[in-house]
């Protein structure tokens, strides 16, 4: 038995470990409420599944971890998110820290259409003042080697990323991500433009990077779920379509013995 | 067999019993669609053939008049030269006045289409969208008459006055196709780039306006051209001059659109004459300039 991770109190004093909390957090669209009172302590180093229906508003949750959520026109937060105990909605805290310390990969792979592979690995590095070549290229190469990438590309780095397949794109996302050193990694639902082969690189690199990493997955495929995660938060819409927590567990709990009816109904294929 | 031409293979695989209703003469309901279908085509490909007819009789007859004075000496000369008057002053004035046009133009209305594509709420770029679209409606000679109400009549008439007229004119241009070439850029780059953490500013930059880039430039050729074929503003602001004006913006200054309507009033055969071949010269850049950017604009959409 592998022994459960020290408290975010031990973390603490060891240096940052990605511990995020969220406490009675809500999201809203203007005056429409998308996420409805949640609260979960996420494990750090350790990969953790949000699932649900569509519209359930987990893709918004994850979101208001790495303060994207207000990027979007009407986008308000209430609540407590805390990364490392710090509350990443203080006063005086620039979301730009934030998203450099959380970071993100989308549903579709998105590299820049009109940087080099190189310079998508090296472009949130740059803004950090990192521009000597030379350290620049120990971050690309070490970043892409994260990501499992480099083997395929290190040849042709000054080729477009979006020369790449779409499975690749990915794993150049989760470089680009990964290279500005954030403590958590974000992901909403990264597999579901790819192939099963290249979903099955990704899942692999998830449990790879999980001992860097607080990796949280958005995903719609409960295989997939049970696949990489090490808990799950099962998430539904109430009658007023906010979404909100049923559920949060260990995986194999949560899959094989539900506490909650909606949760059953929902891995069992009932229902979503 | 590959080579089994498609009808003969679909009747192989269809089986054809006595009567099958494919296999029918075709109706008269049908003949009669066939009979329009191909008349509708015929009309269509004359309106197609009468659309380009204009422009191919435009650049015929401007080069049929105009060839016999275009020389060497037309394009080394002033107007103001004694012995042998060319277009020297104009070419010279149509490539000071444009440029300096295209910096005024292009800078402010760059930042204009980036707060309008980037910035601005949806109902403020809706409102500025539609002012912009009545300033590009605006008579160019409006343009030159607020110039000319102003600049000219504080300062007097000037290549500089002349330039801010093209400016005013081309200003719309820039902001307009800005704009649409930015709103082309896919949100999902602007949301990576932030998701790194990269400012907004910062975002628009490196991110957006880079890789729009190519759209950018047809921006301002188009605008560059836009400006190098009107003639209304400069008549009441530059004004024009047959001798050579270069650098000193503070003078009048003459420009190909306005060589060529100034010399088609002078009563002399020849100076008429000039005024066509500067009509070539004007035509061949201006559409030099929209063919290079119509082309460009093929790869120039943001992937």
């Amino acid at each position: 038995m592998i022994p459960v991770m020290d408290g975010p109190a031990a973390g603490a004093a060891a240096g940052p470990t990605g511990a995020l909390r969220l406490e009675g957090v809500h999201a809203f669209y203007r005056s429409f409420r998308a996420v409805r009172d949640v609260s979960l302590s996420v494990r750090p180093r350790a990969v953790t599944a949000f699932i649900g229906p569509s519209g359930c508003g987990k893709s918004t949750l994850l979101r208001t971890i790495n303060r994207m959520h207000e990027t979007i026109e009407g986008g308000r937060v209430e609540g407590r998110i805390t990364v490392d105990d710090v509350d990443i909605y203080r006063k005086g805290i620039e979301a730009t820290r934030v998203r450099r310390m959380v970071g993100m990969v989308f549903q579709k792979p998105n590299p820049f259409p009109s940087m080099t592979i190189f310079d998508n690995v090296a472009s949130g590095v740059r803004l950090g003042g990192v521009n000597r070549r030379h350290d620049l290229e120990l971050v690309v190469e070490h970043s892409l080697r994260r990501a499992a990438l480099w083997d395929e590309v290190k040849d042709k780095l000054r080729e477009p990323g979006t020369s790449l397949s779409g499975g690749q794109q990915q794993r150049l996302c989760i470089a680009r991500a990964i290279a500005t050193e954030p403590e958590i990694l974000l992901l909403d639902e990264p597999c579901s433009a790819l192939d099963p082969i290249s979903t099955q690189r990704i899942e692999e690199l998830l449990r790879a990077l999980r001992t860097d990493y607080t990796i949280i997955i958005v995903t719609h495929n409960l295989q997939q779920a049970g696949r990489v995660s090490d808990e799950t938060a099962f998430f539904t819409m109430g009658e007023d379509r906010a979404g909100y927590l049923v559920e949060f567990a260990a995986t194999e709990r949560l899959f094989t013995s539900p506490t909650q009816r909606l949760t059953a109904e929902y891995v069992e294929g009932r229902f979503g | 067999m590959a080579d089994v031409p498609m009808d003969v293979a679909s009747e192989a695989l269809l089986p054809v019993r006595g009567g099958s209703r494919l296999l029918q003469r075709p109706s008269g309901r049908e003949r009669r669609r066939a009979r329009v279908n191909r008349l509708a085509r015929v009309v269509a490909g004359l309106a197609a053939i009468i659309t380009i007819a204009p422009l191919l009789a435009i650049i015929g007859y401007v080069v049929a008049r105009g060839l016999p004075t275009l020389t060497m000496q037309f394009l080394q000369n002033p107007a103001a030269n004694p012995d042998d008057p060319g277009a020297l002053n104009a070419i010279a004035g149509s490539l000071q006045m444009v440029p300096l046009a295209l910096v005024f133009s292009g800078s402010l209305g760059l930042l204009a289409g980036i707060y309008l594509a980037e910035f601005a709420r949806p109902a403020v770029a809706q409102a500025f969208g539609f002012i912009v679209d009545v300033l590009l409606g605006v008579p160019s000679i409006i343009a030159g008459l607020l110039v000319y109400s102003t600049l000219v009549a504080a300062v007097g008439s000037s290549a500089f006055a002349g330039s801010v007229a093209l400016a005013v004119v081309m200003f719309p241009v820039v902001v307009r196709t800005t704009e649409e070439v930015l709103r082309l850029v896919p949100g999902s780059l602007r949301e990576a780039s932030l998701a790194l953490g990269i400012p907004v500013w910062r975002t628009v930059l490196s991110v957006v306006l880079r890789t729009a880039r190519a759209g950018i430039l047809t921006a301002l050729m188009l605008a560059f051209a836009r400006g190098f074929g009107e003639t209304a503003p400069l008549l009441f602001t530059a004004r024009g001059s047959d001798a050579l004006n270069v650098g000193d913006l503070g003078s009048t200054m003459s420009a190909l659109p306005l060589f060529v309507y100034q010399n088609s009033r002078l009563p002399s055969k020849f100076f008429v004459s000039e005024a066509w071949s500067a009509a070539i010269v004007l035509l061949a850049i201006v559409l030099l300039i929209n063919v290079v950017v119509r082309g460009r604009s093929i790869n120039a959409r943001v992937d």
